[in-house]
């Protein structure tokens, strides 16, 4: 793991103190492909390793940023986070993932990058799950249009597969 | 400018750099962005043949399936797993740069000389790190050789039903494995094992089970952590020297028949041990178990010919802070009150006791013990030669001698003093209405000072009705201690 860098502003350093209730730490988070800025719990917010390191390693005093996810995505994390932090009644959890991932493939994409790339285990643990759910069984058409999945591989490849591995289902 | 910078997690063969740049150009599919590491975390959900089966989809995913690290063949049990199997590691091994394996996992029936070279294919050229084996075999199988010559392999656990197999133990071999489980070996041709250091330098985890024909066995891997026993009858001696071994676990072992049976344990970090179901031996010795903080003790069969193996056993656990002792242990020790008094005194820093007895008064040589517990367990089992008849008879039979048990109980009150006043929580379970029982439970409310809790369990499948009742009994006796609360399952 390369060591985190990060340069912290200390004009920002006001505004938390402001945000501040009494006993609980709040993190300010900003997706910097979108400027969007989350003000969460610092409770919430290490449910991801990577942000949970950068508070134990002392470097996320004011606003953290956040690269590479989107501003509705980072919204969405921070939900499922915040539900999985408050709620430990695994039926009620169970149902809450359910309807949660409810969504097209585009975002659960975007919701399985994020979570892999913030380390968002228990995040990342459903959304895999949910996807394997959904090709599981299906014919390779069938997955190939789930996923949006391109076909590059010639007639003639894919025979030679087929015939390497016998074991594959006639289409 | 403020920027932050992390190495993306575990991939493997593709590091996908942090690249500002990587929109998604127009039709390109959502799986660009994801490394391997993630597709095949998807993909390990599935069953084997599934995954094989998303190698048509595209060039990426054929690379995905002959990249995949973990193989679980246990789901391919027909007549063609093996060609299978063969086909899938041919192929990988073609394409040179995947065919390491981290995982092997294989089930279902084969015959020896198949499972021998799938083995050693594994090992050799697979580099496999997990070999997971669970099958059935048409005659006894020999382990290879090669195995233990891996330098790759970490864990390996063998099962084989039916016939069984042989391992022999090579000087110098598994040098990297950490874990090893074997169930139904046969050593008759070796019946004396040496688990040594040279020959486990890594070793962490060891379990072993149903192993025929082993006599003698000594373990002194010094990395050792944990350790499990279970199922090996023809057992003589067991002797273990482990100096990080925190847990231990040995049932079902030793030869009942056996004149001269020992055990030897020398183990200063041991946290925990369990010794269920074992017949006693001949000769008992347990040294420096100082850091032992948990012990669950049950044997098969005692007879007053073994208390003194018996009674250096349990001097042996002394300094355990927690102890479970299962029939017929408490009561052996009850008729020998020398021996019980030599083991009460020996456990000086015992706190929780959990007993096992159907003899309610026998109870009371416990409770003059020196022994200071803040938790005590009793689980009254039933004597087997007193048929439990239903609650009225039983009690116009017991009127007579429920006198007689609050007599004897009061009797027993001043010398049970300084045991009693230690005690915190109290269990009963096993509770029926006898009035042997509610002597002993009045007992203890009345002369508990310091008691905080006491939970009454009723002997299984008695219903509700005979809970209420022993419940309204129970509330009007007399408590020592005012804080102290009752609950009732």
């Amino acid at each position: 793991m390369k060591k985190l860098k990060f340069i912290g502003n200390p004009l920002l350093q006001s505004r938390e103190k402001i945000n501040m209730s009494s006993d609980k730490k709040w993190l300010t988070l900003k997706t910097t492909e979108d400027n969007e800025e989350f003000v969460v719990e610092e409770s919430v917010a290490i449910m991801s390793n990577v942000i949970k390191n950068m508070v134990e390693d002392g470097c996320a005093s004011s606003v953290i940023p956040v690269p590479r996810v989107k501003g509705n995505a980072m919204g969405k994390i921070i939900e499922f986070c915040k539900k999985h932090t408050e709620e430990s009644d695994e039926k009620v959890l169970k149902e809450f993932d359910a309807e949660f991932l409810n969504l097209g493939p585009d975002a659960l994409y975007d919701l399985m990058v994020s979570a892999n790339f913030l380390e968002i285990k228990v995040l990342l643990d459903s959304v895999t799950t949910k996807v394997a759910d959904m090709i599981k069984g299906k014919s390779s058409e069938e997955i190939r249009n789930i996923l949006k999945i391109e076909n590059d591989l010639s007639a003639e490849e894919i025979e030679e597969s087929r015939r390497e591995n016998c074991w594959t289902r006639q289409e | 400018m403020v920027f932050l910078y992390v190495m993306e997690t575990r991939s493997a063969k593709r590091k996908k750099l942090l690249d500002h740049v990587d929109d998604n150009e127009s039709g390109e599919d959502y799986l660009t962005d994801l490394p391997d590491a993630i597709l095949h975390y998807i993909l390990f959900l599935l069953p084997i043949k599934n995954i094989a089966q998303t190698c048509v989809l595209s060039k990426r995913w054929r690379h995905i399936w002959y990249s995949f690290p973990d193989l679980d063949f246990t789901t391919v049990r027909q007549k063609e797993g093996m060609k299978f199997i063969n086909d899938v590691l041919s192929i990988r091994e073609k394409q040179h740069c995947c065919s390491d394996i981290r995982v092997l996992r294989v089930g279902g029936s084969f015959v020896c000389s198949q499972l021998n070279s799938l083995i050693r294919r594994a090992v050799k050229s697979c580099n496999v790190q997990h070999l997971e084996i669970d099958v059935v075999t048409n005659e006894c199988f020999n382990l290879p050789r090669s195995v233990a010559r891996s330098d790759s392999l970490r864990i390996l656990k063998m099962k084989l039903l039916g016939q069984g197999f042989r391992l022999s133990i090579v000087r110098d071999g598994f040098q990297t494995l950490e874990t090893l489980s074997l169930s139904n070996v046969v050593f008759n041709e070796h019946p004396n094992v040496v688990m040594d250091p040279l020959s486990f330098p890594s070793l962490r985890k060891l379990s072993m089970e149903k192993c025929r024909g082993l006599r003698h066995l000594r373990v002194y891997c010094q990395t050792l952590v944990k350790f499990s026993l279970s199922e090996c009858s023809e057992l003589d001696n067991l002797e273990i020297s482990c100096a990080k071994l925190e847990k231990l676990s040995v049932s079902r072992c030793f030869n009942s028949a056996s004149s001269r049976s020992s055990v030897k344990i020398d183990a200063l970090k041991l946290d925990r041990i369990m010794w269920k179901g074992n017949a006693i031996t001949d000769h008992s010795s347990l040294h420096n178990l100082r850091s032992l903080q948990k012990a669950s003790v049950c044997f098969e069969s005692v007879t007053a010919a073994h208390l003194t193996s018996m009674s250096k056993f349990f001097i042996g656990l002394s300094q355990s802070k927690c102890l479970k002792l299962e029939t017929p242990c408490f009561e052996l020790l009850s008729k020998n009150k020398h021996f019980a008094g030599v083991i009460y005194e020996a456990f000086v820093n015992l706190k929780s006791l959990e007993l096992h007895t159907s003899k309610i008064q026998e109870l009371a040589s416990l409770f003059r013990s020196s022994l200071s517990l803040h938790k005590l367990i009793i689980s009254i089992t039933s004597d087997s030669k007193v048929h439990k008849s239903i609650a009225s008879t039983q009690s116009d039979r017991n009127l007579s001698s429920s006198s007689s048990d609050e007599r004897y109980w009061k009797s027993q009150s001043q010398a049970s003093k300084p045991f009693l006043h230690e005690l915190k929580s109290v269990t009963l379970h096993g509770i029926s209405e006898s009035e042997r029982e509610f002597s002993l439970v009045k007992f203890l409310l009345g002369n508990t000072r310091v008691l905080q809790e006491m939970v009454i369990s009723c002997a299984a499948g008695r219903g509700c009705r005979r809970l209420e009742r022993i419940e309204s009994r129970v509330m009007q006796f007399y408590r020592a201690s005012f804080d102290a609360k009752i609950v009732f399952h």
